[in-house]
């Protein structure tokens, strides 16, 4: 039995909007309402939903970039919510996070070997030539020059860029990788290269994604477990072949159908979403996705559906994912 | 005679360090009602290419060649006719609605802008029809809408505002450039749909520029794939998705991660990065990154060469090419 890298246990985020008068009854967007799962060491857990389903939210909160409302995240079994600034530091060498923007989350002004090393400061003074040694080491498993430590980041492309933050994620030799959306500015032929980067270190050195994505083709292809998420819940999760073969919530479904494919012969059939992602500032009875479900019935606005095992390891919640399963067999 | 007939354009910008040849000897036949699309990864010249047409290139582009529209040639003309043909007879969405929408005007100012300047509407006609349009791209309750600023719409909402300026004066060509690349899919599929929709029942062309070859596949009835400012393939959609053939199509799409793929496969990808558009090599633009490249390539551009009816690809290596479509080029 694989150890647990990663555990989320009812994880809670309402961010407060500022008060519309002195008296009114203060509101929130409820960007996390209750996000549990787990990750098992050597393995990649996607998480796809539209913007503002609170992807990122989820993010910032694993790697206590930001307060915890309530629930718990452990990471290795030690307990991550809570802690102080300082208390956090010495266990940050364990999760690391590499962004979307490659032009937005690296310093110009600093040097690749500057930028590469920065996060080896939270492990404590190590000697110089250790660090230039672990720098070297990092950049050429990234596929870089290790030559490259004295340019700069305007010195190179997007793709290689994300390089540099994957290195610089990777020196302090981490169990737990969240990536941010690392592929989706970069071009097709490159992102291909990022990914099959992002596989083959995961070969070598047995790190464990938290990978966020809104491109469902690039998390079947790099993902073992995926969760979809919508209005700040986990709707469907499970084995990413099970969940993308036979989908059990209607929206994972629609989401799945929304991806154009690049092949002869145009125009589907599908049912297609109206409307975009609202209500992330009330909190109301029933399922979160009733707006815009084609197969909405009266239950639907009454119950909410809580996250319920649909087949081994395949959790969905929706009062209709027999027939969506049903469904999904007969095509 | 077609709609929009391009001869020999050549776009290039002057820079610190030289020219760089943006867009070469591109040609581009448009019929009334046609839907063109133009595929490539970025700096392969497909946007300079629609700027080029609006006549909006920066001020250190110049252009050689023939853009004829209706039989006139746009590139003769002055600033002050072009005004009179942009947004009027030729418009186009760009990629990002929040920086081309202005953030201190309501969107309703902003559409009534060129329903005043094109069609001379007074004030008040050009309100009303501001609605109507607002209405016709699914804005709900337009009749409020249009006093809000952009910052008030959504992502998706943002862009159907700038479809809607873009139709206000039933222009006879519409440029869309990657209209959906910030978009979630399931709004992406939307506003796609709202295009093809709108394309139809105006009869207007459509220019279709994106990155994604999903995206291509599904909404056009040509495509020119761009490499290094060059169009490398083209033909009808349905051909080039059949048959796959320049070795850099091959590759693009080889490199794509696809939905039903698994994580079995591995993604192919194109060895190197996009080509200096100041330093250009002499004879094919793929060369460096090439499979088949010889030293033919090396020194002579490449002839387009008809496939079959339309479908025209520009490789020395032709036969190549065709025969390694089933097993893959790039190993």
């Amino acid at each position: 039995m694989s150890k647990t890298v990663l555990k989320v246990t009812d994880l809670v985020r309402h961010y407060p909007l500022p008060k519309e008068s002195l008296f009114a009854a203060p509101k929130f967007v409820y960007a996390l309402n209750g996000v549990s799962f787990e990750i098992k060491e050597g393995k990649s857990f996607g998480i796809v939903g539209e913007s503002g389903c609170g992807k990122s939210t989820l993010a910032r909160n694993v790697m206590a970039l930001e307060e915890t409302d309530s629930g718990s995240v452990q990471i290795l079994g030690e307990e991550v919510v809570g802690k102080s600034f300082n208390e956090l530091r010495p266990l940050r060498q364990h999760f690391q996070m590499v962004f979307q923007d490659p032009y937005g989350s690296l310093d110009p002004h600093h040097n690749v070997g500057r930028i590469v090393a920065e996060p080896l400061a939270a492990i404590g003074n190590l000697p110089k030539r250790e660090k230039e040694e672990r720098v070297a080491e990092v950049l050429s498993s990234v596929g870089l020059k290790p030559t490259d430590v004295g340019k700069y980041p305007h010195e190179f492309s997007g793709g290689q860029r994300q390089r540099i933050a994957i290195a610089r994620a990777l020196i302090t030799r981490p169990e737990l990788i969240v990536a941010d959306e690392p592929v989706s500015a970069l071009d097709v032929s490159v992102q291909a290269q990022v990914l099959n980067l992002l596989r083959d270190l995961q070969d070598s050195f047995g790190v464990t994604y938290m990978f966020i994505s809104h491109d469902l083709a690039v998390v079947e292809y790099l993902c073992d477990e995926v969760a979809v998420m919508y209005l700040g819940s986990i709707v469907e999760k499970g084995r990413t072949e099970d969940l993308f073969a036979a989908p059990a919530h209607p929206y994972t479904g629609i989401l799945l159908d929304a991806v154009p494919k690049p092949a002869a012969g145009k125009k589907r059939d599908r049912i297609r979403l109206s409307g975009s992602v609202t209500g992330q500032t009330e909190k109301r009875n029933g399922c979160a996705f009733q707006d815009r479900c084609p197969m909405v019935d009266d239950r639907c606005k009454r119950e909410t559906p809580m996250l319920k095992e649909v087949s081994p390891d395949h959790f969905a919640a929706c009062h209709f994912s027999k027939e969506m399963m049903a469904r999904a067999a007969s095509v | 005679m077609a709609l929009l007939e391009v001869k020999e354009l050549d776009v290039s910008l002057s820079t610190a360090m030289g020219p760089a040849r943006a867009v070469r000897n591109l040609d581009i036949i448009l019929e009334k009602g046609q839907t063109l699309g133009i595929v490539g990864e970025s700096g392969c010249g497909k946007s300079m290419t629609a700027l080029a047409l609006m006549g909006l290139l920066p001020e250190n582009g110049t252009t050689s060649g023939e853009i004829l529209m209706n039989g006139e040639d746009l590139l003769v003309k002055s600033e002050k006719e072009m005004c009179k043909i942009r947004g009027n007879r030729m418009a186009m969405i760009f990629q990002e609605p929040m920086t081309s929408l202005n953030p201190v005007h309501t969107v309703g100012r902003q559409i009534m802008e060129p329903l005043r300047l094109h069609r001379g509407l007074s004030k008040k006609d050009a309100f009303t029809e501001a609605v109507n349009l607002m209405e016709r791209v699914g804005i709900p309750n337009p009749s409020e809408r249009v006093r809000n600023y952009p910052h008030q719409l959504s992502g998706g909402q943002r862009q159907r505002v700038m479809i809607a300026i873009a139709l206000s004066c039933s222009p006879d060509i519409l440029i869309a450039d990657e209209p959906t690349t910030a978009l979630d899919v399931t709004i992406q599929d939307q506003i796609l749909e709202l295009i093809q929709n709108l394309v139809k029942e105006e009869g207007m062309s459509l220019i279709l520029i994106s990155h994604d070859l999903g995206v291509i596949a599904e909404n056009t009835d040509k495509v020119l794939v761009m490499y290094g400012g060059t169009v490398v393939e083209s033909g009808a959609t349905d051909q080039i998705f059949g048959n796959l053939t320049h070795p850099y199509t091959q590759g693009l799409f080889a490199a794509m991660p696809k939905l039903g793929m698994g994580r079995n496969g591995r993604l192919t990808t194109i060895p190197g990065t996009v080509p200096d558009l100041i330093n250009l090599p002499t004879g094919c633009t793929f060369t460096d990154r090439c499979p088949l490249a010889t030293s033919e390539c090396r020194n002579t551009v490449p002839v387009a060469f008809s496939l079959e009816a339309a479908h025209k690809v520009s490789c020395h290596h032709l036969d190549q090419a065709i025969e390694a479509r089933g097993e893959g080029l790039y190993k």
